[in-house]
Parts: structure tokens; sequence; C-alpha cells
């Protein structure tokens, strides 16, 4: 175990650019270091009398550090811990005394986060002149993940002598001779040392050290904590993970990359990416969400939000999994927390980076359909089927090449006429490529008082359904500055999105089309056959009109900004503040084309021609949305010998609001001429406001024993104005406790095999507050249609509320064993966690019956469990030992979870939460349930004797849980000379989906199914009868009565019965699946100006693999109510109808280059 | 050093000022109203109480076409249910009713308690007679239902079921007060009272008579009943004695709260069966879906009835002159297409603003025809079936009805071998479209028009009219143990107590 006293690696590696960068600003500069720095004089300024000799600097610095309270953070590969050391200090301020001690013994040291962190000084250049040199060595250093390394220090092995790798990770080096050894050493990064053998070119690769024990983990409120303190389960994804595929968006970039975490994305539209929903560890509340609180620099953000960080934006993305990690966060983070912080500018250099991602969006998978019959749906008097020129049923007579008319007889006589053949793959030439241009510019500067980052991003999105496009301007603006011992940061972020798709249910349209029908010739809607009038269908219109017709458009404006300032009032105390503000602002427009037939269209008894005329309409529509937070932190640290503590104090202010407007009319007058005012009869018009105002405060405390030891506990009260002032306040108190016995055994110290082990318990209460402002009392809603003129109506409302609504009441406790083998490269971590949900706010209400003159009761009810575990295993298996070598890392993230309805209402069986979904007692939820057939004891299914028809349960079949039980995520990246090939892919299972295509696919007579028996009487497989009371006999010859549309397109035999539409909701998917290309420091060399230059190719979604049973679509699709910011609300899965468009698979390039 | 600290004393008193004694108190809804005068509930009460019965669909979805009256045409594949009257816990209508009358009685509830506390008799007795309006339609369609025990909120979260027939005899008591109420209060309403009042615009008088006329179809409901006719002689004597007498001809009960050819603004039954405020060309679904039954239409034109031309159109053949309907049962096919057969006429779709009524002239007539007919009260019998008959032409714009009433023994009163069947024939011929669902309930009651086709369907497995509709699943749900009480439920066996033959 190479580790010693304090954090390692992980500050580091946050730090490794600055770092470096200062290492380089001193290596020009000489010996002076930031010990002058006034940021730095809280803590170096601090008199120390300390007197030894001859003793280890790392006692030393223990000592140090036990009198002043300073920790030291440094890594035994750089710095010699075991070196001799003397020092007599009487009342010299502890900087003087670190710039004598280490300064000699070419040590570094540095103030981050009040920490001292030591690295070694590379030596001063001035006096390698003095050394005889003949040969020149220069190359670059790149990382095993093929990123260039700016400042690592590459030092002559025995000497002292060396240099830094530049920005671009260049070095140039005279050598005494050609047996020269090199050392690499890079913070975050296994050393190594590499012969000269005469060369003068050494490119090397450095391989980043696997393990992250010494992490800095920003935690709730932006605390950073040393990831070895922690007691609960924390899983960080930095930004080479997020963006090896180039998402155009953040929740695309994390899926598959976090044990627990499941992330949604329910439909495939032009806006779809805001669809998203994010679950950690299962659903806990009933109806209120279980979606994980999305952080953004310390401010709460909406979780749709997740998809307008630019991916390139992001340094890191740490996940707080359960109640026990962000307890300090209040009630908000019930769920877990993902925090995202963005970057900020380098120390010392000024870099550009423009990056382009251009990325096509095709369609991937359609269901399979029959391709033997035609239009129709009658049948002559024999039952024979009959075709049907303008039906948009299948269930015509089968294919047999001749030339049949389409449509109705036009009023000049013509008909279209066609071979009635298959022509199914027409459906999917409906479907465009789409198009997504990403272009970012970014600018990266500072020094040691400050720092600034700003990125500018365009996304232009063409979508793959016809017409259908959006684009995306983003700008950021980061920065900080130090003015003595105060520092203040900075974040703003202004993003617009402009959306412009079609509202039209085009798949619906396309999927009750004939097999035989021509469809891409309709395309132009106004050609003879495409047009209103005379297009075939009778009951559709051309879905290349709908999507003219029904269209929306929308603007989307988003500010955020934060400020904070962090003050050292002593070396020991930290007094933070900082205030921030999120708006969000929708405003759009739906409008519907009037459609007016002609006479001929309308006479000709053509369905959808009668009403002759539909006026046109528009909705306008305009929602805001802001959340102003203020947050107040004093923080303690101290050091008593063995013992440290850190105390936190804090106060936190949370004020929400939203307004929503909207108008519009069902009568246009003008066709076409979309404005509100320009109607008939009222406008339909609705405003809605709400308001609310939390406030918190809470402490903090983590005792330290000799830094294996650590015991932490919170408490927090909170005041919520949704609540009545009697359930207004409620506090939660949380403990955990994390014990690293590697480091506290000495017989486990120094193992080769096992490098690291750490346990680590905790139990947290939480309290959450679901319910929207305003549920205390029932209210009164306009009756229907009024106002009639001046005479006004109202009713009361449906819904009856509890006055006395308490919070929502989570206990969750978890273990969990972090283990590091082989030096950390292989790392272990997994959590195991209990939760009981109680009090469960049921915020749509329980249903009652309409006789107590109410339909719900929004009341506290009911308890759900939820138990599960969670592995995350990363490790090398192989490790490249030089530049040009394999290196191979794989990352495995499992976690399993269970839940179940413990209970209900007063025995209330279940609870329908929408969608099919229903919490049912008992059972896991949410859980699929609907219509399915009876079955006999051995599960065969009841046939009418009479029809051969299967006979449907006169009750709800339980089909099973909406969420899968085990989520697997596999990425992995293999290095080889400048390429990296990396992928990930995701594997859920156990839940059930039910595909409303499936059902208007039977009706249609397009499902593949359909045509199976081509359409004529067969015996339902696996069936019985019954031929008496309880004996059921199998059917091995009664048919059903018809094989043809009465079957297929009948209610209570295929399309209205769910059960034959419910699937395993099972997949694996390659998410992701790139290749990279990074151009060697040494063709850039030339350039003069290129620091760095990247390309790769990218493909994400680029398989799925599902049970055979399931034909239809993508399992995650899903059809659900989005709120106003556009994330998903529902708890309600798994299930699906022709509202999302068919699945597509993604694939582009990208390039980037650093100036 | 100093400047700073300050800073943060600031912000942190700042923070602390946020938490000052009312800064909490800011949940109080800008959105609705916690609190509304019971004139608003009542105006809208008695509004959604006509959208939601005699202006609604789900009155006429099954009773049109299972009285006789209407098809479904081949505008639409669906109907399976009704034309099999095979149908589930999950049958729209009954679902809908179910939901929108107890909705309905919650705000009629809510008028008669704070009424109630302000003492305004009239509003109180207004509620009363609407609530028994909405509970006798329940019953009628339910049988037993939750009565005492409903709109109790949480404190009664499970309601229990009442007998029918306890319903009937608690509604008519309640009648009996409201009746009361109306005399004692006549004359008496204040202006703002009457102006919420959007049936009888505060007449207390016509509303008396409604009551009375309310509770004279309640009564002769049950007149096939066993050993019945004691009590409702009795029910009755307790009408005469407030003396405020039936709807009479022309105090029909109809609701208008200003109806409107725009959009969401018209009469319910036309914003139904008629067309969207762009006028003709554009019929509303339920236009197109609803066609003339055959049996119906050859009772008018077989009898030369004035009142063919209102009740139903003619076909599009130019002729202008020709109708045609088809047999209820069989699937439709194209042939029943809307442009080849008869269409819901322009006696019933008079216009998007005409008044929706509750209970019209005609009926009240018919009800005291019959209860005269049966002696319950002493009244011409004759003169109270022409009047009504009358009044059924008057409504539907049919002008006279003199001829028709003397032309054979399907309307000639003399030349009618029996007198209860005239009236009920031409009261069934009356209600056409207005509201069938009492057509259906005399149908059970009394088995009259006996000739009514019975669907042929093939699915039609049980091959009569259903006596009841059934509970909704929502009930199995959220108040199994009460629904479940009731017994398994047919539809064709399980009648409502006065349903006897």
């Amino acid at each position: 175990m190479n580790l010693i006293l304090q954090d390692r690696i992980g500050l580091f590696k946050i730090m490794k650019v600055t770092l470096s960068q200062l290492a380089i600003a001193l290596a020009i500069s000489g010996v002076s270091y930031a010990g002058d720095s006034s940021a730095q004089n809280a803590v170096l300024d601090k008199p120390i009398k300390i007197s030894v000799k001859n003793t280890s600097l790392e006692s030393v610095l223990k000592k140090v550090s036990a009198l002043t309270s300073v920790k030291f953070v440094y890594s035994k590969d750089f710095i010699d811990a075991d070196q001799l050391i003397s020092v007599d200090a009487d009342k010299k301020s502890l900087g003087k005394v670190l710039n004598d001690i280490l300064t000699r013994h070419n040590i570094h040291f540095e103030v981050v986060n009040g920490d001292i962190v030591l690295d070694a000084l590379s030596v001063q250049q001035g006096k390698s002149d003095e050394i005889e040199q003949q040969i020149t060595v220069s190359g670059t250093v790149t990382s095993n993940t093929g990123d260039a390394l700016p400042g690592v220090s590459v030092f002559i092995k025995g000497t002292k002598q060396g240099t830094n790798t530049d920005a671009a990770g260049r070095y140039t080096l005279k050598v005494p001779d050609a047996n020269s050894v090199l050392s690499f050493a890079f913070i975050g990064y296994t050393s190594k040392d590499v012969p000269v053998a005469g060369k003068s070119t050494l490119n090397v690769v450095l391989t980043e050290d696997s393990q992250q024990l010494g992490e800095v983990v920003v935690t709730a409120l932006g605390i950073k904590r040393s990831a070895k303190e922690l007691g609960y389960s924390t899983q960080q994804v930095n930004a080479k993970d997020l963006t090896q595929s180039r998402p155009t968006n953040l929740a695309a970039g994390l899926s598959g990359k976090v044990a627990g975490l499941q992330i949604i994305q329910t439909n495939n539209q032009i806006d779809a990416g805001d669809q998203v929903r994010v679950v950690l560890r299962g659903n806990r509340s009933f109806q209120g969400n279980n979606q994980a609180l999305l952080v953004l620099d310390g401010i709460v953000v909406p979780l749709s939000y997740l998809n307008s960080i630019n991916p390139n934006d992001v340094e890191s993305v740490n996940v707080l999994k359960g109640a026990n990690a962000a307890a300090l966060y209040g009630s908000e983070a019930s769920n877990g927390v993902m925090i995202v912080t963005t970057k900020h500018g380098a120390k010392d250099a000024m870099e550009i980076t423009y990056t382009n991602t251009t990325q096509l969006n095709q369609l991937s998978y359609f269901p399979k359909m029959q391709t033997q019959f035609g239009g129709g749906s009658g049948q002559d008097i024999f039952g024979n089927p009959l075709y049907t020129p303008y039906e948009n049923q299948n269930f015509g007579d089968r294919f047999d090449g001749s030339m049949r008319p389409i449509g109705r007889t036009l009023p000049d006589g013509s008909i279209q006429t066609v071979p009635y053949s298959n022509l199914s793959d027409e459906k999917k030439k409906f479907f465009d490529t789409g198009i997504d241009e990403q272009n970012d510019l970014s600018l990266s500067t500072g020094n040691d008082k400050s720092s600034t980052y700003i990125n500018i991003q365009r996304l232009n999105s063409k979508g793959y359904v016809p017409g259908d496009k959006s684009n995306r301007t983003a700008a950021r603006f980061n920065g900080s500055r130090t003015f003595k011992n105060l520092k203040v940061d900075y974040n703003l972020n202004y993003t617009q999105k402009n959306i412009d798709k079609s509202n039209a249910q085009v798949y619906n349209n396309i999927i009750n089309t004939p097999a035989n029908i021509p469809l891409s010739e309709y395309s132009d809607v106004n050609s003879l056959y495409g047009n209103l009038d005379n297009y075939f269908n009778d009951y559709g219109l051309n879905p290349y009109y709908s999507l003219e017709q029904q269209r929306n458009t929308e603007r989307r404006d988003d500010f955020l900004g934060n400020l904070s300032v962090s003050y050292d009032a002593t070396p020991w105390l930290n007094l933070a503040a900082r205030g921030g503000i999120t708006t969000f602002t929708r405003n759009g427009k739906n409008t519907t084309a009037a459609r007016i037939y002609s006479d001929f269209a309308h006479d000709s008894g053509k369905a959808i021609a009668n009403p002759q005329n539909y006026p046109g309409t528009e909705s306008d529509y305009s929602y805001f949305n802001s959340r102003t937070e203020g947050n107040f932190l004093a923080t303690v640290k101290k050091k008593i010998k063995d013992f440290s503590t850190t105390f936190i104090l804090g106060a936190q202010v949370i004020q929400q609001s939203t307004r929503t407007l909207s108008a519009g009319t069902d009568f246009l007058v003008i066709p076409d001429f979309y404005n509100i005012g320009y109607r008939s009869g009222d406008a339909n018009v609705a405003e809605a406001n709400t308001k609310n105002r939390r406030t918190g405060a809470f402490g903090d405390l983590t005792l330290g024993y000799r830094d294996y030891l650590f015991l932490h506990a919170s408490g927090r009260n909170d005041w919520d104005s949704r609540l009545s002032k009697e359930n207004r306040s409620f506090f939660y108190p949380s403990a955990d406790l994390s014990f690293i016995f590697t480091e506290a055994f000495k017989s486990l110290k120094n193992n080769n095999i096992l490098s690291y082990g750490k346990i680590r318990g905790g139990i947290a209460k939480v309290y959450a507050v679901q319910f929207d402002p305003y549920s205390l009392q029932s209210t009164f809603d306009v009756g229907q249609g009024f106002p009639y003129g001046s005479t006004a109506g109202y009713s009361s409302g449906k819904v009856v509320y509890d006055p006395n609504l308490k919070p929502e009441q989570t206990v969750s406790t978890e273990i969990g064993l972090e283990l590091g083998f082989f030096k950390n490269r292989i790392m272990l971590e997994s959590s195991a966690y209990w939760e009981t949900t109680k009090d469960q706010e049921v915020i749509k209400g329980i249903n009652i019956s309409s006789a107590t003159g109410y339909t719900n009761a929004i009341i506290n009810t009911g308890e759900g469990k939820n138990h599960g575990v969670e592995v995350s295993l990363k490790g090398s298996p192989i490790l490249s030992s030089n530049a040009n070598g394999v290196t191979w890392n794989v990352g495995l993230n499992y976690s399993y979870n269970n839940n179940k309805a413990v209970s209900l209402y007063q025995g209330l069986p279940n609870l329908s939460i929408g969608n099919n979904n229903y919490i049912v007692q008992g059972q896991p939820y949410p859980a699929l349930m609907g219509n399915g057939f009876q079955t006999d004891a051995q599960g065969r299914t009841i046939v009418d004797a009479g029809t051969g028809f299967p006979k449907l349960s006169p009750t709800n079949i339980l089909f099973g849980q909406t969420t899968p039980k085990n989520i697997l995520g596999v990425s992995t990246s293999v290095n080889y000379h400048n390429f990296t090939l990396a992928g990930t892919a995701e594997y859920r299972s156990g839940s059930v989906i039910y595909s409303g295509a499936g059902s208007t696919m039977d009706f249609s007579g397009i499902s593949y199914g359909s045509a199976t028996n081509g359409r004529e009487r067969f015996v339902y497989p696996n069936s019985v009868y019954e031929t008496s009371p309880g004996v059921y006999v199998p059917n091995t010859n009664i048919t059903t009565r018809t094989g043809g549309i009465d079957y297929w397109a009948g209610s209570t035999t295929r399309y209205g019965v769910m059960q034959n539409y419910v699937t395993s909701g099972a997949f694996w998917k390659v998410r992701e699946l790139s290749i990279g290309y990074e151009v060697p420091a040494k063709l850039l060399q030339r350039t003069k100006f290129i620091k760095r230059a990247n390309f790769a190719l990218v493909g994400r979604n680029l398989f799925m693999f599902r049970p055979k049973s399931n034909v239809y679509t993508d399992p995650e699709f899903n059809a659900n109510a989005s709120n106003p910011l556009g994330s998903t609300v529902d708890n309600s899965q798994g299930s699906s109808n022709l509202n999302q468009t068919p699945p597509t698979r993604i694939y582009g390039f990208t390039a980037s280059i650093t100036l | 050093m100093k400047n700073k600290l300050t800073l943060f004393c600031i912000a942190a008193i700042l923070m602390l000022a946020a938490c000052k004694k009312d800064y909490l108190d800011i949940n109080t809804n800008p959105n609705k109203p916690v609190d509304v005068v019971p004139g608003l509930i009542l105006t809208n009460a008695l509004n959604f109480t006509a959208k939601y019965t005699t202006g609604s669909i789900n009155f006429y979805q099954f009773a049109s076409t299972w009285t006789g009256y209407w098809n479904y045409s081949g505008a639409v594949a669906a109907f399976a249910e009704e034309r099999s009257y095979q149908f589930t816990t999950n049958y729209g209508p009954a679902v809908t009713t179910w939901d929108s009358l107890y909705h309905n009685l919650a705000d009629y509830d809510y008028v008669e308690k704070k009424s109630k506390a302000a003492n305004n008799q009239f509003y109180v007795a207004v509620a009363k007679t609407m609530k028994a309006y909405d509970f006798h339609n329940l019953v009628d369609i339910f049988g037993n239902i939750p009565y005492s025990q409903a709109l109790k909120s949480t404190s009664a979260i499970r309601p229990a079921y009442d007998k029918g027939q306890d319903i009937y005899e608690d509604l008519a008591k309640q009648l009996d007060t409201a009746a009361t109420l109306f005399k004692s209060s006549a004359g008496n309403i204040s202006s703002a009272d009457a102006a919420y009042d959007i049936m009888y615009a505060g007449n207390a008088e016509k509303w008396g008579k409604f009551a009375n006329t309310l509770k004279l179809r309640i009564l002769l409901r049950q007149s096939e009943m066993p050993g019945r006719s004691a009590y409702i002689q009795e029910e009755i004597t307790k009408i005469n004695a407030n003396g405020l007498g039936y709807v009479g001809a022309g105090e029909g009960g109809a609701v208008n709260p200003g109806y409107t050819n725009s959009a969401k603004k018209q009469n319910p039954f036309w914003a139904n069966f008629g067309y969207s405020p762009l006028g003709k060309t554009a019929p509303t679904d339920g236009h197109r879906y609803y066609i003339a039954s055959a049996y119906a239409l050859n009772f008018y034109q077989s009898n030369n009835d004035p009142r063919l031309p209102k009740l139903y159109t003619t076909i599009d053949d130019g002729n202008g002159t020709t109708y045609s309907g088809s047999a209820f049962g069989p699937t439709a096919g194209n042939d029943d297409n809307p442009q080849f057969k008869s269409a819901i006429g322009t006696g019933l779709l008079k216009g998007a603003d005409m008044a929706q009524p509750l209970l019209t002239d005609f009926e009240s007539l018919f009800l005291q025809a019959e209860a005269a007919q049966r002696t319950y009260i002493s009244a011409d019998v004759r003169s109270l079936y022409e009047s009504a008959v009358q009044q059924c032409f008057t409504y539907l714009g049919a002008g006279s009805a003199a001829t028709y009433l003397a032309a054979n023994s399907v309307s000639n009163w003399n030349l009618a071998p029996d007198k209860l069947t005239l009236i009920m024939t031409q009261k069934w011929a009356a209600m056409n479209g207005i509201n069938d669902m009492e057509t259906w309930a005399d149908y059970r009651r009394l088995n009259i028009p006996s000739d009514i086709p019975i669907s042929n369907n093939p699915a039609a497995s049980t091959r009569k009219v259903p006596v009841r509709l059934l509970y909704p699943q929502s009930e199995y749900n959220y108040n199994p143990d009460n629904v479940l009480a009731q017994g398994t439920i047919s539809q064709f066996t399980t009648r409502i107590f006065w349903d006897v033959n």
C-alpha cells in the first residue's frame, strides 16, 4: 500500500492540470512558489514551533499536521517520504518552515482547499547546462486513453535533471548519453522508466492509476470529501468516459456507467432528449417523484436539463446513490443526487478547443409485418376476404400481382391502379436520415488568482421524421477569482432551444396503411393522388400531409447563474455562501391546419371527409419556472492527535415558482392564419401559478481516527410552505461509518494482492414532500362549458384533500465493501441497501368510489419496501508497458433492485397510476395489469367450445413489474498506439412491457402474426375447452370461428386484449461504440500552433437484442406524460403506443482541435 | 477581513430573516377558489344535469336502439356491445353515468348544505329536487346504490348500498319537503337567487310542479309492483296536499345557461347529435353514427305522423321525401352509411341554442294521463292524453295534432281498445330522442310497445332487452365489499325493484 497520510490521487486528478501548469511556471521562474500567494496566507501564516533532527519527512509532516490541523496531501510515488530531514523553527510561519524543509528537497507545495498538496519539483533547467549533454531527446507523453498529458515530470533517472511536458504533452530534454534512462511521472498515473537506448524520440504512454481511493468526491452542497471517509455509495463518471461516443446530450452519455442508475429515454423524436427519466435504486414512492435530483455546479436544476447541459462542458458527474448520501440536500434528494461539475479554466495557459460532431440518425428497427394480404375489411357471404380499394385495414384477399384500383374514382373518372402485391418497405422509406451537427468552441485560461472557461455551442438537428428540426445554442461562462482569503466562483449559462416538429401520430398513420400501397408516391401532398381529397385512404390522412398539418414550434430559454463566495476566516474555519438562480421558459405554439374537403370527397362517402370542414386550431402556451436558492455554510476543521474533525453548520433557503399561461382556439376563421385573435367563439384560456418556499438548517460532523476510521453524522430540519403549520417542520438524521481495514491492521498493509479494503455502513432517514403547493384544501373548478356568455358556473372539485398531509418518510440502510487488488489495478465496489418508505404521499390520490362525491382522495397512505445490491468492478486486464502497446480497461456495473408494495389503503388491492401500471399490494411496483384470457390450472388457454376463441378472464391479469430488476452495464476501452476503441453495452431484465403498436398492427391486419395462419381458421395454440364444470380437455380440433378480420381485429380476441401484446422487457443494447485517433504530438509539433487534435468515429444504439417474443419496438420506449419542463413525471413504465416513433441508431464522427 | 466578516454576517442574517414567521405562509391557492357561493354551483349543476342526462350521449347510446328509435350507421365499426346486449362492468355509458351523476349530486349536496346554513329555503328545495332527479335515474339504471352513506367524502370512503325501494321512498319524502319549501318561498325569491336558476329563473311555483311531477314519475314506476297501490295513493295524497299541481302545458323544465352556436357552448344534445359550430357541413360523430331505426320510422310513416319529418331527415336522393331506416341488430354494412339513411331530424335538433329539457310538459301530461287512467289521480284522462300528444307536436314543431289524434286506433282515444296501451304507445312515440331512458324504463315496466325489435345479432346469445346496466368496474375496485354484497349481477335477470313484468 503506497498510500500515505492523506488523500492522494484523486485530489490531484481534479487538480492535475492546474498543478502541473503551476509546476511549469515554477520551472520557468525558478524557485518561487505560491507560499507568498495571499490566498494561502491564512494557512501558511500560521506560526509554528518545531524542532527535529534526521527525522523522516513523513513523521515531520505528521507532526506539523498535528500542530496546525493542516492536512498534507502527497503521493509516495513522487515524494520520498522516508528521506531524513532536520528543521528547527520557533514561531516561524508555517509557510516559511515548509519553504525551508521542502524546497531543499525539491518538493513543491501548494494550498488546495485548505490542505497542503506536495508535488515533486522539477529540476531547474538553468542548472542543466552545467552538465555535459550529448543527446537531445524529445517526445510526447500521452495517457493510455489517448490524451496528451501536460505537466508530466520527465527526469533523467538518478539525477535531478528534468523538465515538464508542455500543454500538448511534449517535452525536450538533453541527456548525458545514449544509455540514460528517463523517468516519467505524473500524478494520477503509474510512473514509468524508459531507457533512451540511443533514440532521439521517446513517446511515452502513462497508464491511469485505476484506483480512485484518495479521490476527492463532491458530496452534498458541494462539500468536497475524501472518498475514503464516505460511509455511503457514490460513483463518479468523468468527462472522458462521458463523452467517448460524443453524445449530444448528457443522459445518453451516462447510461450503463453507474451501478444502480437507470436512465430511460422514452422516445425518439426531435425533442425526445428531454423526455428522460432517471431513477436510482428503483422506485420508492408509489405516485411521487422517484427521480434523482440534478445538481449543476451546486445549484438544483430540473432533471430535463440533463439534456441541455453541453457534455463537453462537463468535468465530472458524481452520483450519490441513496438517501444516505443526500441527507444534506434535504427532501428533494431522497432519491439520490447527480452532481454535475462543469469545467473551469486552466491555469497559466490559454487553450482554445474547437470540436465538431456530426451524427446521422437512422431508422434501426421496424416491426415485422405480413406481406401476403392487401387492403380490405369486408367478406363475401362465404366469409372470404374482399379487397376494398380505400381501406386502411389489411384484411383483403391474398396478393396476386394483378392490377387493382386504389382509392376512389376521381371526378374525372380516373383512378390510380397499382399491382396488388406487397410494398411494405414503403413504410420504412417514409423516414429520413436525421442529422445532428454540433459545433463547440471553448476557451480556457487562468492564472493562480483567476480562471475563466467560456464555451459556445451550437447544435443543429434535422429529425428523421421528415420536416422535424431543432437547434440549440448554448453559452457558458465559468470563472473564479481569488482575493487574499476570499475565493469567488461564478457560473453563468444560457441555453436557447428552438424546436419545430410535427404533432401528428404519424407512425400510427403509417402502420394503418395497407401493404399494397405505394406510400412514398404520396410524398407530394399536392399531387393528384396525394392530395387531401384524392388520397386513397377513407379513414386517414396522407401521413406526409399530416406531418404538415399538425405542427408544434417551441422556444426554450434557460438561464442559470450562481455565485459562491468562500472565505478562510482562520486556518480551521471556512465560511461560504452561495446563491443561485435558475429560470426556464417555454414558449410555444401548436397548430392544426384547416381541412376543407371538396364536394366530391365528401359526397363519395369518404369517411374522413365527413364532416366536410374542419376548422384550423391553434394554441399558444408559455411556461415559466424559476428557482432561487441560497446556502450558507460554516466549516470547522480540527485535528487533534489521531483524531480529525470536520464540522459543518449550514442553512438553506429555496423558493420555487411557476407560471403557466395558455390560450388557444378550436375555431380559426382564416385557414392557415394562426393567430388567436382571428377566431370564432370563445378562446380556451388557462392560467396557473405556484410558489413554494423551503428553509432548512443542518449540521454535519465527520470524525476521523488515524485516517482509517471515519464516523459521519448529519441532521437536518426543514420547514416547507406546502404543509400546514403543524406539519411544516420536520427533522431527519443520518449516520454512517467507514473503516479502511487495510490501513488499520499492520498485517494487511502493503499486501500485494489486496491493496485496499474498506467496509462501510450507514443509516439515514429522509422526508420528502411530494405534493404540489395548495394540496391541503379542496377547490372548485369552472363548470364544463362555462362561462356561457355572462353566466358563470362552478363545480366542486373531484379531489378531496387531507389538510394534515405529512411528508413521505424513507428510512434507508446500506452497507458496502470496497476492495482494491494488485495495486488497485482491479477495484471492486459493492453496496447493499434496504429502504422502507412510509406515509406514501399519494399525490394523484387514492381512487375512491364516486358515490363519495369525489373520485380521488389525496392522503398519506401505504408503505413500500425496496432492497437491492450494486456491484461495480473496474480493472485493466492488459496494461501496456510501453507507448504503443495494448491497454485494455473494463468496467462492469451491475445492480439488482427489488421492491414490494407492503400496504396500500385500508385493504385497497391496487392503485392505478396510469398507462396500465398499478401499485399492487404484495407485489413489486409499478406492475402491469390488464385484460387477458382464462387459463386452466396448467396454464392452458380456455377456449369457447362454440367459437374456438379464447375466453376473456373476468378479472385483470397481473403481468409483472415494469421496471427492470437487473441492470448490467459494461464499459470497455482498448488503446493501441494512438487509437482507442471504446464501447458501452447495457442489459436490463426482469420487467414486462406492453406494446400498443402490436394492438394497432393486429387491428389493421399489418402485423406479421395476423398472416401466419393464412387468415384461415385455426386451433388456438395450447388451448383447452370445458366439457363440464372444471373439466378441461385439450383442444385439438375446435378451430376458431374465423381466422380473418373478426379474429384479428376483434376486441375480445386480439387487439383489445392486452395479454396478446405483453412480452418480456429484457434487452441487451450496445449503447456506444467509438474508435478514436489522437494525432501524434510529433506531427502536430510542425504546425507550431496546434496542441492536440483527435478524431473519432462514434456510434450509439447500434445493436439491440431482445427476446423473440418482443417483435414490436424498443422496450425502453414508453407512453408517458411529461411535465412542462419535459421530464417524465409518471412512475408508470413499460407501456408503449404509436405516439412514439420507431427506434433509430446514431452514427457519425467527431473532430477536435486544441490550440 | 472585517468587511468580509460583515458580508457573511449579512448573508447569514438574510437567511435567518427568511425564516421569519410568515415567510412560509404562502400556501394560499391562487389558481382555484376554495369557497364559492351556492348559486354559482347551482348554475353549473343544473347545466351539468342536462349535459349528463337528457342531453347526454349516455341516455341514447343504448336506450335509443333498444327501444326501437334509432340504429347505428355504417360510419363507424362500433356498438358491438349494444347490438349484442353484451357488455361488461367497463361499459362506457354506465361508467360515465355513475361517475357524472354522483359528481352532480355532490354539487347539489353542497348547495343544499350551504343554503340550509344560510336559511335559503328555495335553494334547499331546488337541491333536494335535483338530487331526487339524479338518484332516481341512478336507481333506474343500477338498482341498489349508495344513498344514505353517499356524498360523505372521506368519512364514508366505502359507502354502503341502500335498497332501490328504500331510496325511492326517501326520494318521495324529499320531494314532499321540497314542494312544501317551494310553496312557502314562492314570491320571495331574491333576484340574485333567481338569476342563478337557469331552469325556472326563480319561479318557485314551477319548481314545485316540477318536484310534484318528478314524484309522480317515481310513483308510477312502482305501478306494477303487487300491493303497492295503497302506498302510491297515499303519496299522491301528499302531492295533492301541497296544491301546486303538476307541470302543465308550456311549463316543462328545461335548462339554458345561454347556449350558443360556438365551440363548447352548444346545447349538449345538439353538440352530441347535431353539428359543429361550422354548421351542416360538419356533422358531429354522434350525428353520423345514428340513423333511423326501421321500426320507429315505419310506425310514424304508416300512421302519417306529422312528426316524422321532424324526428328524421329525408335521405339525399334528390326527392326530399324518401325516408330510410335499418333493422337493429346486424352489424352495419355500407348501405347503412349516413348518406343513405335518415338521420336525426330538426324537431329534435332545433338549434344549437335550444334549451335542454329535463322533464317536458308532454311527459308530465303522459304521466298524469297514466296516473288518471290508473285512477291514482282524478282527472279527464282523454284530455290529458290528447294534450300530451299535442304538446309533443308543439315541441317538435309539427303543428296541430288534431288530425293525427282522430286518425286511427294508434292515436284515437275512442278507437283504441286499451287506453293504457294507447297512452304508453303514444308516450313511446313522443319521447323519441327526448329522454330515451324514460322509454327504456317504461318498456321494462310494461313491455309496451310489445313488438319492439330484439337484436338478431349473432353475438346476442340472450335475445332480450337488458333490464339494467352493470355496476361500474370502479365500484368493484374501490368499493368491493359493498358492491359484492349485491350479489352476482346479470343484465338480463337482476331487475330493478319496480320491474316485475
